[in-house]
């Protein structure tokens, strides 16, 4: 294999470039806001489940809490490539398909559940028990007191990390374009990688570049107006 | 009114089981001033979080004005709590409410009409004279006044009962003796029942009516806190002054001279001299005024021996201990 920087910078033209970018920027989008939506959703009440179920929690149930807590851990820790492979049969089953952006969904989802429930509960430990038995002794119930105490102190912290969740979607989310999902990932391997196109891999890792450093941005933004 | 019905709580089960509370009895009177005080370990914070219902007794039961409110159903717990306000050690409060907005915590936990939350939660404010930081958050204020608000937040649903736990500690004496002073006041103005759990005697003598003493879980020592002091045998007496490290004198005797009745007349000190034809020479000191009546110690130096000198103190209504050996001693070896 030539290293790329030893072939001349041939390839595409820019309006060329730009016309593939386009689509793939758009495909990449999707699949980062399903899955953001997909993850929120089931990962933020696990996250709450996980942590209130756990010996300093609201109601401790030391079984729940082990159980829930090792399956997101198995997941957590098979490399996403390798996740993706393996949950072709599944993905078939629930989308239809293993290809393309559908196919993409169910993989990234997988990831990405377990890692915004570990990086939510982290914020939920940081709300102190003081504040909690406050909320109690405020005679509320450990519902009232999820929902109005703990999520509400909680929230900059839960900002802040879902942030850094969501630049590990798109980075997933590239890695998914390897195996034929679409989307900028898939253009920069396709194109930037294979056929040696230089100019083609600098944009996509431009764009890339530049959607974590937005979404990080707004998130810290976000996550400092919310701080007090 | 609270009552603790043979309050037992283990955590924990099997052998790694561990008895926090041990059989507590306990009977807190309508507008009192109750300090429950011991080493830390001693279950004072198991027994506060028994008493405000956080925690339900192993076995045992807790009375709110003469009925259970322990070992109730979730729902019912969280109702019963609303006639205990709980001050909590240092911030309890939400960094991301304003001061009011904490005050109305509880109010919204119970359901109010958002009207009345609002006008409560400022004239309680008001009252701990906090309204022009009613919009402040908790970090835009000193630890006193997060206390004040912790103190508004409490009385937010017009409980009978205040418990603070340690919710002196960590403040500055001045402010200190603010927060003493506004529930004094509170007790006065609303007849608020009040628990003090806390470990400093200072606080103790300053505001409390009745004292119990607890370690490794039970109660050891309970009394009014006036009679205590008085009282030369009470161990928990002896704790609540205890008599501060003073240079001996060469030649002479040193003895510790307690307060042990109302009656000490203010000359005592000439009296005993006229009395044995000795000069007393004057160390140290500390007396005051609790609850109305003269306590504390006082260290002299005088050329006489222990018997002599208590039979000359007794009618005084004072009392003698040699300093040459640490009071503690005789209480250890027997």
């Amino acid at each position: 294999m030539i290293p790329l920087g030893m072939r001349p910078m041939a390839g595409r033209t820019w309006p060329e470039i730009f016309q593939l970018l386009g689509p793939a920027l758009g495909q990449t989008l999707q699949m980062v806001g399903i899955v953001f939506v997909i993850a929120l959703v089931i990962g933020l009440p696990l996250a709450v489940i996980v942590h209130n179920t756990s010996p300093s929690g609201l109601f401790p149930r030391t079984t729940v809490h082990r159980t829930l807590s090792v399956i997101i851990n198995i997941l957590r820790s098979i490399p996403f490539l390798i996740l993706m492979a393996a949950v072709i049969p599944f993905s078939r089953f629930i989308m239809g398909t293993a290809l393309g952006v559908a196919g993409a969904i169910v993989p990234l989802s997988l990831a990405a559940i377990p890692l915004f429930a570990r990086l939510i509960e982290t914020s939920l430990r940081e709300v102190q028990k003081p504040v909690l038995d406050a909320g109690l002794a405020a005679s509320g119930t450990r519902w009232q007191v999820i929902f109005r105490v703990q999520l509400p102190e909680a929230l900059p912290g839960i900002v802040g990390n879902v942030t850094i969740a969501t630049v590990g979607i798109v980075e997933f989310t590239a890695v998914a374009g390897a195996v034929g999902a679409g989307g900028l990932g898939y253009l920069a391997l396709s194109y930037g990688y294979s056929r040696f196109d230089g100019n083609m891999m600098l944009a996509c890792v431009v764009v890339l570049v530049v959607i974590a450093q937005i979404t990080q941005f707004s998130g810290d933004r976000l996550a400092r107006a919310l701080a007090k | 009114m609270i009552e603790a019905r043979s309050l037992s709580q283990v955590f924990g089960v099997g052998e790694h089981a561990h008895q926090v509370l041990t059989d507590i009895n306990l009977f807190v009177e309508r507008a009192s001033i109750t300090a429950i005080v011991g080493p830390s370990g001693a279950g004072k914070s198991t027994l506060a979080r028994c008493i405000n219902l956080l925690q339900q007794p192993t076995s045992g039961e807790i009375l709110l004005d003469g009925v259970v409110a322990s070992g109730l159903s979730d729902r019912a717990t969280s109702k019963q709590r609303r006639a205990i306000g709980t001050i909590f050690q240092g911030s309890s409060l939400l960094r991301r409410r304003t001061a009011l907005q904490n005050v109305m915590l509880p109010m919204q936990m119970a359901g109010l009409p958002a009207s009345v939350q609002r006008e409560r939660a400022a004239a309680l404010l008001e009252r701990v004279h906090l309204t022009a930081r009613m919009n402040a958050y908790p970090a835009q204020l000193s630890g006193g006044q997060q206390q004040r608000v912790g103190i508004a937040r409490a009385l937010a649903l017009e409980p009978k009962i205040l418990l603070a736990d340690e919710a002196t500690t960590g403040l500055d004496p001045t402010t200190r003796s603010s927060i003493l002073d506004l529930l004094r006041e509170l007790r006065a103005e609303m007849g608020l029942t009040i628990v003090l759990i806390t470990h400093e005697m200072d606080v103790v003598r300053e505001i409390a009516d009745h004292v119990v003493m607890m370690a490794q879980g039970q109660i050891i020592e309970r009394g009014g806190t006036g009679d205590l002091l008085l009282d030369p045998e009470s161990s928990l007496g002896r704790e609540l002054f205890v008599p501060r490290q003073v240079a001996a004198g060469s030649g002479i005797r040193t003895y510790t001279v307690r307060y042990a009745s109302t009656e000490v007349p203010t000359d005592w000190m000439s009296q005993l001299s006229e009395h044995v034809g000795a000069t007393v020479a004057f160390q140290g000191a500390s007396v005051e005024e609790v609850d109305g009546r003269t306590v504390g110690y006082v260290v002299i130096g005088i050329d006489l021996g222990l018997e002599a000198l208590s039979d000359a103190l007794e009618p005084l209504g004072l009392r003698a201990e040699p300093r040459d050996t640490p009071p503690n001693d005789e209480r250890s070896a027997a």
